[in-house]
């Protein structure tokens, strides 16, 4: 929607958020078939500042998916392959031995964290040492080598991907580290029409050109934007409801929660929630945030944050069952 | 901007909202009044009777109350009315969040927008398109119940409970005379009454008696009533027996038949005739009439009574000891035995008294014949008789309060078989009162007949109803008489072990039957009577004799 002359302020800044996800999302669209809902909320991620984990089985798109953002953004793109060999200097870089002016200095070589969006391929490849490495990155958005921070550059986005069927040689990410993951977004299998579409696409000697719809300014001031977006005390109480539900130890925390669950979703949850419902409110053209929104992104914001008991991971649980029954019990 | 416009959707919706609630709780008040209604007819219904109107008063008022505070308490407030229109209109918590934002004062352009938004939306909705449902399964059984428990609280009582209440009314219209009638005959009773009938029959123990007979609504227990009434009649009445008194006056008053004075022969009329009340007064004038100092005249006035009296007393003396005491040993006073049961402990000693005034009129006799003139003396002595005489004449004095009260109540208990009739509805009408009335004046045209044959006059009271032989005897005479020896069974003459079984088992049967309250008073006294005259005659051995 054009602001028009009419509009005030805050209300073409919320018709021109609009119109730019919409545009990104176009333009993702063009060359990742399908997959809709990641692309909506690996969007919805980018605007709220948070990282973004992928999983998927191998071929599905998802580095394409981060390529083609990046270049919608007009981001610059950064990429690393995680391998069990991998360092931490070669994530966040380090300092080399440099000579300028005659004179030998240790200068400090940035790593490919220095960017604006961070691909890390099979995240869960990596020692936990070179995992830990990414951390501080992702959640203070600035690297300290040899006691000097570097910031990074704003935007920042980590959009990792883990192959969920090999289990020889990968590491699990640890709590902490898959906490600070905004959304964790589960890569499916496309349909059949998809898979001609795909083919379609990339089967040619034609391939879509992607162009940059939006800047990391435009980013920056999107997130700015629905920060403004108020939120109703029910809303509000119907979200922390959600997220304590997901706790074993809250008496009113269903009954497959308890069971299963051994530790539930943290604060950090809820400010994704929150942030997320925004965006979703503001994409559907209101000032305020609704249950619906808050209930349509607690399953990515929280699935990866509910860590199972014995008894879950034995008998299989889903913990987007468990999400849905916290949302329930919310009611 | 309007936020009105908003308020006024909310409101809109809040009172329909409520419109609805109230129709739901009106349906399940007039259900649960209607089912309670049903039972409460159908409970009655059973047992024949009409259903009380009150009964569905107060579950009526019961349910107005209920379903008000009902109402109340489900009222819904403005948030909730909020959150219902967001659910039904698809407003995504709009109206919530409108109204959060409100409460907590929130100003500012995003604020502005998101009301603007919200207006543009309630526009393009109707309030009537929030259907409320009518529970009309609820509310169709509500009034099905109600206008049976209407039919069912129409019908009148079964014919058995209608005949049941009609006895009921009669039995307690019936009491209610009885009641009066009872209360009115002993007021009359008191009314009539001496002042020395009234120590004997305290009035205030009389009206106790009166209420007794209460109004009651179950014929039987009337009859009780008055059969203990009645009873406590009887008792009274044999309180205020002195027959041994009497027993002891009337031998007195055939000695003094004998007398040659006149004076004393009438005394021994009104003894005979028990007119105590004139045999004390004529007793009183003969009286030495001792006084301090005497003139000549006074004291042959004193010596003539002194005769009078001297001669009374010895012959009353002598009537006294007529009396047969039963068997005594040799050389042992004639002791007088014990009271009977319901005797008062003052007729004990009238013979005594007798055998004193006797002893005093003998010595006074003998100061006066002796012609000596100390004058104390002969006062003193002529005084002890007059207290003596004075003694006999209260006596007397209370001989004829005792028989007129005893007339009064076997007058009242008379007028109650009456009333026992009409209790049972034997008798359309009651005139207990006139009857106890007529009962307290001395004299009458003539002895009634009423409704029972044994209530005659000069008849045996051992009468039962014509159904024993009358036994006529001339009185102080002697006749022939046959005795014929029936033949006995043998044996040792000792009761065995089943005969006093036996015994004992007749006695049991007799004291049940005294107890028994559907048999009229007069033919229990009779039974006791007759024991007791029996017994009499037959008094047991002293075993220390």
């Amino acid at each position: 929607m054009t602001p028009t002359p009419m509009q005030s302020t805050f209300e073409s800044e919320t018709a021109q958020f609009a119109q730019t996800f919409q545009a990104i999302r176009d333009e993702v669209g063009k060359f990742i078939v399908g997959q809709q809902e990641i692309i909506e909320n690996v969007l919805i991620a980018v605007c709220c500042g948070g990282h973004v984990l992928l999983e998927g089985v191998p071929g599905l798109g998802k580095t394409a998916l981060v390529i083609t953002l990046a270049k919608a953004l007009d981001l610059q793109f950064g990429r690393i392959q995680f391998t069990p060999d991998l360092l931490p200097s070669d994530v966040v870089g380090t300092q080399v031995l440099s000579e300028r002016d005659g004179r030998r200095e240790l200068v400090f070589q940035r790593g490919p964290v220095f960017c604006n969006i961070l691909l890390a391929d099979e995240i869960n490849r990596a020692t936990p040492k070179t995992q830990s490495a990414l951390l501080e990155t992702m959640q203070e958005k600035r690297v300290t080598v040899a006691g000097v921070s570097h910031p990074l550059d704003q935007p920042f986005f980590v959009l990792a991907t883990q192959n969920p069927i090999e289990s020889d040689g990968t590491y699990p990410l640890p709590e902490a580290q898959l906490d600070r993951f905004f959304f964790k977004l589960q890569v499916e299998l496309p349909n059949h029409d998809e898979f001609a579409e795909i083919l379609n696409r990339t089967g040619g000697n034609h391939t879509p050109l992607i162009q940059a719809v939006a800047h990391a300014d435009d980013i920056l001031r999107m997130g700015r934007t629905l920060r403004e977006i108020p939120v109703a005390k029910e809303v509000q109480d119907h979200l922390i409801r959600i997220v304590r539900n997901t706790h074993p130890e809250n008496d009113k925390a269903p009954d497959k929660v308890r069971k299963f669950v051994r530790h539930g979703a943290s604060p950090r949850a809820a400010q994704a929630m929150l942030a997320a419902g925004r965006v979703r409110a503001l994409l559907d053209g209101r000032f305020h945030v609704a249950c619906e929104d808050v209930d349509a992104v607690a399953a990515p914001a929280l699935c990866h944050r509910l860590i199972l008991s014995f008894e879950g991971e034995a008998e299989g649980i889903k913990p987007a069952d468990l999400i849905r029954s916290a949302i329930r019990s919310a009611y | 901007m309007n936020p009105s416009a908003i308020e006024t959707f909310v409101h809109t919706v809040r009172r329909r909202l409520d419109g609805g609630t109230r129709l739901v709780v009106v349906s399940r008040v007039l259900l649960a009044a209607a089912v309670v209604a049903v039972a409460w007819a159908l409970a009655w219904r059973v047992f024949g009777y009409a259903a009380p109107r009150q009964g569905y008063a107060v579950v009526a008022g019961i349910a107005v109350v209920a379903g008000g505070l009902w109402i109340l308490l489900v009222r819904r407030g403005t948030r909730e009315a909020a959150a219902v229109a967001d659910r039904v209109f698809d407003l995504k918590d709009g109206l919530v969040s409108w109204l959060d934002f409100k409460d907590a004062g929130r100003q500012g352009e995003v604020y502005q927008l998101n009301e603007r938004g919200l207006v543009r939306e309630l526009a393009a909705h109707d309030v009537t398109e929030l259907r409320v449902r009518p529970p009309r399964k609820v509310l169709a059984a509500g009034i099905v119940l109600a206008i049976a428990a209407l039919v069912l609280g129409l019908l009148p009582h079964g014919a058995a409970v209608r005949d049941r209440l009609a006895r009921e009314e009669l039995a307690a219209r019936r009491s209610a005379e009885l009641e009066d009638q009872v209360k009115a005959a002993i007021e009359e009773i008191i009314k009539a009454m001496s002042e020395p009938e009234r120590e004997l029959l305290k009035p205030a123990e009389l009206r106790a008696w009166a209420k007794q007979v209460a109004v009651t609504k179950d014929a039987r227990e009337s009859e009780k009533q008055l059969a203990r009434l009645e009873q406590q009649i009887a008792n009274a009445m044999q309180g205020l027996e002195a027959r041994q008194d009497e027993a002891v006056l009337k031998l007195a008053a055939g000695e003094l038949a004998k007398s040659a004075l006149a004076d004393v022969r009438q005394l021994g009329k009104q003894l005979e005739a028990r007119d105590f009340k004139q045999a004390a007064q004529d007793l009183k004038d003969m009286k030495p009439g001792a006084m301090p100092k005497m003139t000549p005249g006074q004291m042959e006035q004193l010596r003539k009574n002194a005769a009078k009296s001297t001669d009374l007393a010895k012959r009353m003396a002598d009537g006294a000891r007529k009396r047969d005491f039963g068997p005594q040993k040799p050389g042992d006073p004639a002791k007088p035995p014990e009271n009977k049961p319901g005797e008062a402990a003052t007729q004990r000693g009238l013979d005594k008294m007798l055998e004193e005034l006797d002893a005093d009129a003998r010595d006074l006799a003998k100061q006066l014949d002796n012609n000596k003139d100390p004058a104390d003396a002969a006062g003193a002595m002529a005084a002890k008789v007059d207290d003596k005489m004075d003694g006999l004449g209260k006596r007397l004095g209370n001989l004829d309060a005792r028989q007129k009260a005893k007339d009064k109540l076997d007058k009242l208990r008379g007028g109650l078989g009456e009333a026992r009739q009409f209790a049972q509805g034997k008798s359309a009408t009651l005139g207990l009162a006139q009857s106890a009335a007529q009962g307290t004046q001395l004299g009458g045209l003539a002895p009634g007949t009423g409704s029972d044959a044994t209530r005659r006059k000069e008849r045996d009271e051992f009468k039962d109803n014509g159904n024993l032989a009358e036994i006529k005897g001339r009185q102080n005479a002697e006749g022939p008489s046959s005795s014929t020896v029936e033949s006995a069974a043998s044996g040792s003459g000792i009761a065995g072990r089943a005969n006093v079984a036996k015994q004992r088992e007749f006695k049991q049967q007799l004291e049940a039957l005294v107890h028994r309250d559907d048999i009229p008073e007069v033919l229990k006294l009779g039974v006791r009577e007759y024991f007791e005259k029996v017994h009499e005659t037959d008094e047991p051995k002293d075993p220390k004799k």
